[in-house]
Parts: structure tokens; sequence; C-alpha cells
């Protein structure tokens, strides 16, 4: 088992050990589809010891590999902070001590892809116990405050995650340097068309108490596996 | 064998996920089947690179029925739609609908949807696509989906959720951002007797001004427009992924 306290140390991914994550950072000429084989054939083996492992594949978390994944190093994010919606206060993108920040860059016009994580962390969160899940905060940053004002992007958060907080600022700068401290970008732009189109990285960060970003969840990661994350995350945050 | 083996259950669909909540048991193995025999079918065509179109010819998340290539009349065919909920329109006024469209007996394509303008002010299709892709990589993973047209895009969004923590790792590895961005597709081939699916990460139906709250359990009346069926009337459901 590898606890968080080591992942963040080392700066090195959960995976870091695995033979096969370590074929897909290694540079080839078809990258692309050599990870997709290798990607393909852990998910069939997932499913084929789920399928086989019967009961046995259900509830070890603990002795299983995160779904999640660390960069090399991980980012740091500490001291990291945005205004909130409403302009007034700062909201860090660090956690508090013992607890698990996780930050989201997003903007509420945005039907499939933001809902689709957020409703997916909506669930994770429910399945934890509370005192687990009150140990975790979330912030939405917006990657679009033109069009997301105070109202509406504090609203959009908190339709999914009550307690959820979410940082907004129209200093452009001041957002890429957040976004850059975590590894994140985005882009809007206006097509022929005056049809705003905005691209921004679809993943969820898991932040610890010291300002590390500690997990990242790609897009489309489950529900399922995302409870789990967290729940060993907080098993090793409670000693940051 | 690699320990991810135990954990990570890469679901094949939104409603697949919600029933690992609580699976009902006797039906696991056969779920769990069907999810080995697609995930195989996708990862073989993957790893291939194949430029067949990526279809499965069951769905894992269908409910009780099987989905059985070719209607009758050669119109294509809707199953699993559904509606993501609006509850609060301060909070939002767009959102999504989503479906399985099964071939006929020969090629089709969606070309456009519409619903009651009391529902929503304009409708489009569209397409999330993993990018901008890395530099120097254009050509291929992110990339091939990036004209929004032809089997190649087909390929890269019609394999289930599965391809969505796939594709994003891909682009999220050292170098990469994980950019993901939405643009609208003017029409969705679907070959005779395959399935597309229309999902969360990959094509959907946007529903632009929704003009009223939909709440779980609320129904919609979609209206698909195909290049040869003609219209298609199909009511969806409200509910969560």
């Amino acid at each position: 088992v590898t606890d968080v306290a080591a992942v963040a140390g080392n700066r090195r991914s959960p995976h870091g050990d695995s033979p096969d994550m370590t074929a897909l950072r290694r540079p080839v000429r078809r990258r692309p589809v050599l990870r997709r084989a290798v990607l393909a054939t852990l998910v069939l083996v997932s499913f084929v010891g789920a399928a086989c492992g019967g009961d046995e594949g259900a509830g070890d978390s603990e002795s299983a590999d995160y779904s999640g994944y660390t960069r090399d190093p991980a980012p740091s994010v500490l001291g990291v902070s945005l205004p909130d919606a409403g302009g007034g206060d700062e909201v860090e993108m660090s956690a508090a001590p013992g607890g698990l920040r996780i930050v989201y860059f997003g903007y509420t016009s945005c039907p499939d892809v933001c809902p689709t994580t957020m409703a997916d962390l909506k669930r994770a969160l429910a399945s934890l116990p509370e005192e687990r899940s009150s140990r975790v905060s979330f912030v939405m940053v917006t990657v679009d405050p033109d069009r997301d004002v105070a109202e509406k992007l504090d609203a959009y958060v908190t339709t999914f995650i009550p307690e959820g907080e979410s940082a907004r600022t129209e200093d452009d700068a001041e957002l890429r340097a957040a976004a850059d401290a975590f590894g994140a970008d985005y882009e809007v732009t206006t097509d022929e068309d005056g049809e705003i189109q905005v691209s921004h990285t679809g993943e969820l960060y898991a932040v610890d108490g010291n300002g590390d970003v500690v997990l990242q969840w790609p897009f489309g990661t489950t529900a399922e596996s995302l409870a789990a994350d967290i729940d060993r995350l907080l098993d090793d945050v409670s000693f940051a | 064998m690699n320990p991810l083996a135990t954990t990570r259950r890469t679901s094949p669909s939104g409603s697949e996920q919600e029933n690992h909540m609580t699976p009902p048991a006797r039906r696991t193995p056969a779920r769990l089947a069907l999810a080995v025999v697609a995930l195989l079918l996708a990862g073989s065509l993957v790893a291939c690179g194949d430029d067949d179109a990526a279809t499965t010819t069951t769905s894992p998340a269908g409910d009780t029925t099987t989905t059985e290539a070719g209607a009758e009349d050669g119109a294509p065919t809707i199953e699993n739609q559904w509606v993501r909920p609006v509850t609060d329109l301060d909070a939002m006024d767009r959102t999504a609908v989503y479906m399985d469209i099964t071939g006929g007996s020969s090629d089709d394509a969606l070309l456009s949807a519409s619903v009651d303008p009391e529902v929503a002010a304009s409708v489009e299709v569209h397409e999330t696509l993993s990018g901008p892709g890395e530099p120097g990589t254009g050509d291929e993973g992110a990339g091939s989906g990036m004209d929004g047209s032809g089997m190649d895009g087909q390929q890269m969004d019609g394999q289930g959720m599965d391809e969505a923590p796939v594709g994003g790792t891909e682009t999220t590895m050292p170098g990469g951002t994980g950019m993901m961005t939405m643009q609208e597709v003017e029409r969705i081939d679907i070959p005779a007797g395959a399935t597309v699916r229309l999902e969360p990460g990959g094509f959907h139906i946007m529903l632009l001004d929704v003009q009223q709250t939909l709440e779980p359990g609320d129904t919609v009346e979609v209206t698909l427009v195909f290049e040869s069926a003609g219209e298609v009337v199909v009511t969806a459901e409200v509910r969560e992924p």
C-alpha cells in the first residue's frame, strides 16, 4: 500500500511501480495507440479480474492502487488563492490541515462534461460516511468569468455540492497563474458565428493541507473510484 | 495481475455506474460478462487502430433488453434515452440528452433534433472532444475526432464510458493538460445495424436556453431528424446520470 506521504514525498505517481504504467510514458512513435492498447488491456484485466474474482474484488480498496494519478513532481498550489464568486474573500486552493480540497476548473454553460464530473463527485461524497466527507471541501474555479456571474456560479456549484465554494476572477493573468499552478489549461474563444467556445481541463484535483496536488482524476472517473480514492487519501492526509 | 484489477471499475456507461452502488446480485455476473465482451470489442478496435466504427451490438447498460440490430422498417431504433436534470434555472440554462441509436437496415445519419420551445429555445447536436491535442500527435488520439465527422471521430466516441478515462489519461500524462472541448456537429453517422452511443463526454444533444426546470421523473419529447428515416420522436426521461 502506497501511502500519500510517500507519494507526495517522492513526487511519484501511485502508479509509478507498475510496469504497465511505465510503458505508458515511454516515448514511442505511435504513443497514443500504444497507450490505448495498454490501457484497454488494463481495463480488460480489471473486468476479467472482477468477473473471476467474485466478491473478492469488492471493498478491498485498501490494498489496491489509486484510480487517479499524480504528476511528477506533484504540483504545489501552496499560497495560491482566488477571489470567491462574490469578490469578497480569497479562496485558498490548499486544504485545511488534515483535510482534502478538491478543485475543478469549469464553467456553468457546460451541459456535458462539467455536470458529469460534478454529479460523480456528488455521488462519491454522498457514499462516504459523514465524518469522512466532512473533511473534504470543494471549490470550482470558473474559466468563463464573463458569463459566470457570481450568483449563477454559486447556484451551479451548490446544486451539486451544497457546501461547495466557487472562485472567480476577471483578471485573466490571475486566473492563468492559478491554472498553471495546477497544470490546468483553458481557452475561451468566440467563433465566426459569435458562439462562445470553451475548452478546459476536465480533471478534478485533490490538494492536501501542504498545498500539494496529491492526486488528480481524468474526466470519466467513476463515482465509485473517486470515493475509494478519497477515502484512502483521507487516511493518509490525517497525518499531514 | 495488476493491482488495478480490483478497483478500476471503469464503467461502460453512466447507468452502469449507478448499478454498481446496489447491484442486484443475480444479474451481476451477466452484466460483467457483457461488459467484458463490450470491452473486448472496444479494446481490440482501439488496439488495432481499426477504421471500422466502434459499435456494440449489445448494451451493457441496457435495462433488461438486448439491442438487436436492424429495425423491421429500416429506421434507426432508440434506447436508453435520458435527459440531465435542470433543477435550478438560475444555476444552469443548458442541459444534454443522451441515448443509444442503433442503425436500421441501411446506413443513416442523425442530422438534427428539436424539442418543444417551452422546454428549450434551441437544440444543437454536439460532440465533446479531448483536445487540443499534444503538439506533434495531432493526427492521432485526441486529434482523431477533431473534425467531428466521419467514422474516425465516431470510433473515438462510440466506445462507452470506458473510453473517457482512457482518453483522458492519454492527454493528461505529463505534458498534457486533459483539455476537453465541445463543438457542434453537422451529423452523426449511424451505420446499419451499429449502435452509436450519445453519452457523457461524447456525442450529445444539447438543449440551450432551457425554459423550465427538468426534475428527475419528468419526460421530454425529443424529435430526431435522420437523413433517410426522417423524423423519429422519442420520450426521454429526466434522471441523474
